[in-house]
């Protein structure tokens, strides 16, 4: 089996990806369109319950 | 409640913020391009939020997050299907930069890159990620003896291929 010294390189080497710059900046964008989204959707429904609940 | 103060979204905002780094090295380790692994990272974020009711419950957020990005990026693989192979200038810096250090770099990263993509998903979580064999069981949809096979025949290809590849003595 592999021992843990080359185990343990393996994980050095996968800790010492590079990370982007931009990368919280990607996630924050990601999480604001996707919160913006489930908003919106929400809304909507409601918006259509209410619209039904007129028409009665 | 709004979605926004429910606890397991508000929990998996949390994850997601709070590893974006490690989430964002585990789509490197699949696509091995800076662009593409952030465009993973966008879409799983993206994804994993829009269903986030689908999650049941807080402790399962992670391997339930992780089985997104891995899908993503699978399914990102073989959309392109190419081979991507780890030239020299792309792996991290070591500490000691010497020759042979680099040489034994790409040994090891080709090894883990020759796997399979399932066998090397149990690799990356159990030992660069550390999480339990339940829950890769839960990202690969697969039992957990199936992850242990997995695991062991891993562990052991790896050492073939790092002998091969002239890693010294891989005992």
């Amino acid at each position: 089996m592999l021992n843990d010294e080359k185990l343990n390189k393996l994980k050095g080497e996968y800790e010492n990806i590079e990370i982007p710059e931009q990368l919280s900046e990607a996630v924050q964008n990601s999480i604001n369109t996707a919160e913006k989204e489930l908003l919106q959707e929400k809304f909507s429904k409601v918006r259509r319950k209410r619209g039904r609940n007129m028409k009665k | 409640m709004s979605t926004l103060e429910n606890k397991i979204y508000v929990s998996l905002i949390d994850f997601i913020q709070d590893n974006q780094q490690s989430i964002y090295r585990l789509a490197y380790s699949y696509v091995k391009n800076q662009e593409i692994a952030l465009d993973m990272v966008q879409e799983t974020v993206y994804k994993a939020i829009k269903s986030w009711e689908k999650i049941e419950d807080i402790k399962g957020i992670k391997p339930w997050f992780c089985k997104i990005l891995v899908n993503n990026c699978m399914d990102e693989l073989r959309k392109r299907k190419r081979e991507i192979t780890l030239s020299p200038e792309e792996i991290p810096e070591q500490s000691e930069d010497s020759l042979a250090n680099k040489a034994n770099s790409i040994v090891l990263h080709n090894a883990l890159d020759e796997l399979d993509n399932e066998t090397k998903t149990v690799i990356v979580l159990r030992y660069f990620e550390d999480m339990k064999l339940t829950e890769i069981a839960k990202v690969l949809e697969e039992n957990i003896s199936s992850v242990k096979s997995r695991l062991y025949r891993g562990l052991r290809s790896l050492k073939i291929q790092m002998q091969e590849g002239g890693f010294g003595d891989a005992e």
